[in-house]
């Protein structure tokens, strides 16, 4: 069993490593948003729902009259905190995707970077990968992590002796104590985690179990994706312009029929057409179960063509509340908070379990004749590149986003590439420099990326530290101060690091 | 000599041991759930949603199990029987 | 309010069960025989009484989760006090015939 635990950790362990890293800087997606886009203002939500509807769809009209589909997302709550418009050009090509600033309702000109919500997207697309086999990688490391922490809790010989032991100094046994640490103390929220993620990629693993049922022809996964994600009311345009529906009294409908709830999302199909459709959709990210009303309404009419309630049955339910306990959208600050502590717990997790490993290694070479081989040596020089390089890359993305010039062509892709190059840089390094100065001199140079972001910031732009505090701007204040605390629990490390050399 | 010879059949013990628990799981966490679902007379999408959720914790299982046995022969042997029993309940059911 | 209630009983209930526990027995002050029960009790009780200050700020899930995600930090809190109140004994002895030494 504890061969099971160890394999499962060294095979997936770096990339569960970077799945852990970006889901939780994920999970603050929006707030990084904020910051890589200093040029939106300040978020007031929520926002009255008709009038703000009512200018998005003005600028819909005005810049694109002609789309294929319309989407209007409004200003709820801290996940969506902004009014946001997209449409899908007729003559092909990317959606486009537009802020609005929802008092006026006139475009705010943003600097194109793909922001927070890049970093949320890699943590289960990655990088570079087509998409298949992202997929797959992910699932399967997926699988990986909840074989480790069950047989991380059968193997764990002194489970609740051991439940609050810490010693420090003692070499392989201190890193022991760490990884058991981090694990038990955020044991309900690993489980969740990991149960809940195979969740997300469980229509892919198992698709046996759909074949039971819909059988094993072609055409059978689409049929169980249509029972389950059923088409409401769609039609084909008809080519006819008709005028469109007052979008008032449809949210007014709306929200009479979810007894008070508000309207989040709103997606128009084929605009101006007879045969438009208006989809009213509520929040999903309102409760623990990830799941909310849909109404699609006739565009040119306004009458209700198609209902979808937020319950529809406890296995859909079961499954919206497994989604929703991973994406942790339904929190207030002090579970958010928690979120991110734990997030940050299965980092330590992972890392000091491949660190306990290779110290496990290293000991039992040196007590062979033959030493350490070149492979494992190496092993030992990467995880200082795949632990404290991956941090720094983050941060260079940062840097990145304040650095490059705001017309560049491509230049949300080539802050991704800067992210990634650096980290690739920082891999090099490592190869090449002794274990112990390697770790030195990257936990220097994170506490420098980070501690650096909030004068890279007054710098850059206008939303310095100082201004957030003043404006109280708690979002772009926010970001600054935990990237000094980031910054500052660095540096701390390579103290400790330093005092440690002889 | 006799120190290697036990070292291959140690690799071939666990060789065994992942291929019954992680194939023979695989399979199991596909078939078993399914024998499970199917007499609760669920619509079908929602049968699907039930057997898939429950999948995991099946495939979790075998594999822990698979390397709990007392031996890589006992792993083998109760994953075949696991499966047959499965497959049986669930061709039964359908 | 409520909340820093449930931190602070999550806190002080993982505390009690911590020091009921043998590993940690010998950083209480006298060895009572009922002590260690009585703190198993009052610390369970406590990490009990933390769910329902949840409950009354928010909906069932949310608290249920809170509750659960409080642990972590009290956890580490834990150790950390623990692992210093156990610090090595030859370095207190040092401080203490240090300490001697000076009145002298």
């Amino acid at each position: 069993m504890g061969e099971v635990h160890t394999w499962a950790g060294v095979l997936f362990g770096w990339l569960l490593y970077f799945m852990f890293v970006t889901g939780t800087a994920g999970y603050l997606d929006t707030e990084i948003d904020r910051w890589m886009r200093p040029e939106l203002p300040v978020a007031q939500y929520p926002r009255p729902r008709a009038d703000a509807a009512g200018k998005a769809l003005d600028y819909l009209q005005a810049q694109a009259p002609a789309a294929l589909r319309w989407s209007i997302q409004l200003p709820v709550d801290r996940n969506e905190p902004y009014l946001r418009v997209g449409w899908l050009p007729r003559a092909g090509g990317a959606a486009q995707s537009v802020w609005l600033d929802a008092q006026t309702g006139a475009p705010i000109a943003v600097r194109d970077t793909a922001g927070g919500q890049l970093l949320y997207q890699m943590h289960w697309r990655l990088h570079y990968l087509p998409p298949l086999a992202a997929e797959w990688l992910v699932a399967v490391a997926s699988m990986a992590l909840l074989l480790a922490l069950l047989t991380g809790i059968v193997v764990h010989r002194r489970f609740f002796a051991d439940f609050f032991t810490l010693r420090l100094g003692k070499g392989q046994r201190s890193w022991l104590d760490a990884h058991n640490l981090a694990a038990v103390a955020s044991l309900p929220f690993q489980l969740m985690i990991s149960y809940s993620g195979l969740v997300f990629v469980m229509f892919s693993f198992m698709p046996l179990i759909a074949s039971a049922w819909y059988g094993a022809a072609p055409g059978a996964a689409r049929a169980f994706y249509a029972d389950l994600f059923a088409p409401m009311a769609a039609a084909a345009p008809s080519g006819q312009r008709a005028a469109s529906a007052d979008i008032a009294p449809l949210l007014a409908d709306a929200r009479q029929r979810w007894a008070g709830a508000e309207a989040a999302l709103l997606e128009i199909a084929h605009p101006g057409d007879a045969q438009a459709r208006v989809s009213v959709i509520g929040n999903f990210a309102a409760g623990a179960v990830r799941s909310a009303g849909i109404l699609v309404y006739d565009g040119a009419s306004g009458a209700l063509l198609a209902e979808r309630p937020a319950w529809q049955s406890a296995p859909r339910a079961a499954r919206d509340l497994l989604l929703g306990l991973h994406e942790g959208l339904f929190g207030a600050r002090l579970l958010r908070a928690l979120y991110v502590f734990s997030g940050l717990l299965g980092c330590a997790m992972i890392a000091t379990g491949m660190l306990l490993w290779s110290a496990k290694r290293r000991e039992r070479a040196q007590r062979s004749p033959a030493g350490l081989s070149r492979g494992q040596a190496l092993v030992e020089r990467l995880h200082v590149a795949a632990i404290l390089g991956l941090p720094i890359a983050i941060a260079a993305y940062f840097w990145a986003n304040r650095l490059l010039p705001p017309g560049m062509a491509q230049r949300a892709q080539w802050e991704l590439h800067l992210l990634f190059a650096v980290w690739l840089a920082l891999f090099v390094h490592a190869a090449l420099t002794p274990a112990r100065r390697a770790w030195r001199q990257q936990a220097r140079l994170a506490a420098l990326a980070f501690g650096a972001l909030p004068l890279l910031n007054a710098i850059a732009t206008d939303r310095h530290l100082v201004h957030s505090l003043r404006a109280g701007d708690w979002v772009m204040g926010g970001f600054d101060l935990s990237a000094l605390a980031l910054g500052l629990a660095f540096a701390l490390w390579a103290w400790r690091l330093q005092r440690r050399t002889p | 000599m006799p120190l290697r010879f036990a070292d291959a059949r140690r690799r071939r013990a666990t060789a065994a041991r992942l291929l019954a628990g992680g194939l023979g799981g695989y399979a199991l966490a596909q078939l078993l759930p399914v024998a499970l679902v199917v007499p609760w007379g669920l619509a079908r999408a929602d049968a699907v949603l039930v057997a898939m959720q429950l999948s995991f914790m099946v495939y979790a299982a075998a594999l822990m199990a698979a390397f709990a046995a007392r031996s890589a022969r006992r792993a083998c042997a109760g994953m075949a029987l696991a499966l047959l029993a499965s497959a049986a309940l669930a061709w039964a059911a359908l | 309010m409520m909340l820093a209630l449930a931190f602070a009983l999550t806190q002080l209930g993982l505390a009690a069960l911590a020091l009921a526990m043998d590993r940690h027995a010998g950083l209480l002050p006298r060895r009572y025989p009922l002590m260690r029960r009585a703190l198993r009790a009052l610390g369970a009780a406590a990490l009990a009484a933390a769910l329902p200050c949840t409950l009354a700020r928010m909906d069932f899930a949310p608290a249920l989760a809170t509750w659960l995600g409080l642990l972590a930090p009290a956890t580490l809190c834990t150790a950390a006090a623990l692992a210093w109140a156990q610090r090595p004994r030859h370095a207190r002895v040092r401080a203490r015939s240090a300490a001697g030494s000076a009145t002298h």
